[in-house]
């Protein structure tokens, strides 16, 4: 049976910041792991997440490159957090599993690095 | 309980057409509804994303419930239904797992299911790929289908659709095929139909 590769991180801001940046940042991970695990123009998979503070969250998914589809409860565009917690999910077939990992670690490691340039913020991961 | 089985291909909209069916049969027909979603990873994300909405959701995570977890579906199948006593069970299958399997087990070994229906969700926008490179997945998938929902119609090309449901028609003659596009919203007249062939 094939295995999803997962994150999970909680993230805290000093400063209030716009929920709407965070899903920015994240739809950027999305992008490039769409990219690079694509075959033929598609996903041959899933990759979704889900960004929450209490009864304030975003979904986000992509089957395709170039193209995140998000739903959000109602404030999140407006809504400024300073706590969230980023699940992330992806399962692809067809692709040898060792590259998917591969390529969700390098990702990762380059949406982490986004993260850290975010004003007074600081990360837990949540899994290994 | 009747039971709604939701499969169809990983990413084929299968949490949002739930969103849908759940919200109506709540709202709109006040029912009591739980829904098992089940998902390959560790970490469940459609279920935190259907309680956040205020469903009633159980959930079996890191595996899938046609293959590695069919005990455990039966006794959360059972469980439901004598803990909740629902008016519908809405069970959401991973997008590797076959339905046919899922509905074999329950009909063997799970209890106060009085009737069932499955659907399957087809990804208009990668149909023609996908069943190229797992046709005995995405084909199995189909044959189990009792209604097909071809899905993300926005996502497809014009020309193909003719193409998709011919080759669905030719796997599963029986079930009616609907177009829809889950994301945009589903029509109230569907979702009856339905829940009214239940």
């Amino acid at each position: 049976m094939s295995e999803g590769v997962s994150r999970m991180i909680s993230l805290a801001f000093a400063q209030p910041l716009e929920a709407s940046g965070i899903s920015a940042i994240v739809s950027r991970l999305f992008l490039r792991l769409a990219d690079d695990l694509s075959v033929e123009g598609i996903v041959p998979g899933h990759i979704k997440a889900l960004l929450g503070d209490g009864d304030l969250y975003a979904v986000m998914s992509c089957t395709r490159p170039g193209k995140v589809i998000f739903q959000a409860s109602e404030r999140w565009n407006r809504a400024t957090v300073t706590n969230l917690q980023l699940t992330v999910e992806i399962i692809v077939l067809t692709i040898p599993q060792d590259k998917v990992s591969a390529v969700v670690q390098h990702c990762w490691q380059d949406f982490l690095d986004e993260v850290r340039k975010l004003p007074n913020c600081t990360f837990k991961s949540l899994n290994s | 309980m009747k039971m709604i089985l939701v499969g169809g291909f990983l990413g084929s909209g299968k949490t949002t057409f739930i969103r849908s069916l759940a919200g109506y049969l709540v709202k709109r027909e006040l029912q009591r509804v739980v829904i098992l979603e089940n998902e390959v990873g560790e970490i469940g994300i459609d279920n935190q994303y259907l309680a956040m909405d205020g469903f009633q959701v159980r959930e079996l995570t890191a595996g899938c419930i046609c293959c590695t977890l069919l005990g455990e579906l039966t006794l959360a199948v059972n469980e439901i239904g004598e803990q909740f006593k629902p008016d519908w069970l809405v069970v959401e299958a991973t997008g590797i797992a076959r339905p046919d399997k899922i509905r074999g087990t329950l009909a063997r070994y799970g209890k106060g299911i009085e009737a069932s229906i499955t659907i399957v969700l087809v990804d208009a926008g990668r149909w023609l790929e996908l069943s190229s490179v797992m046709p005995d997945l995405l084909f199995g998938q189909v044959g189990a289908a009792d209604r097909v929902l071809i899905n993300k119609i926005d996502e497809a090309e014009k020309d193909n659709l003719p193409v998709i449901l011919k080759s669905l028609k030719e796997t599963n003659n029986a079930a009616p095929v609907f177009f829809v596009n889950a994301f945009a919203g589903l029509d109230d007249n569907l979702l009856r139909e339905l829940c009214s062939n239940v």
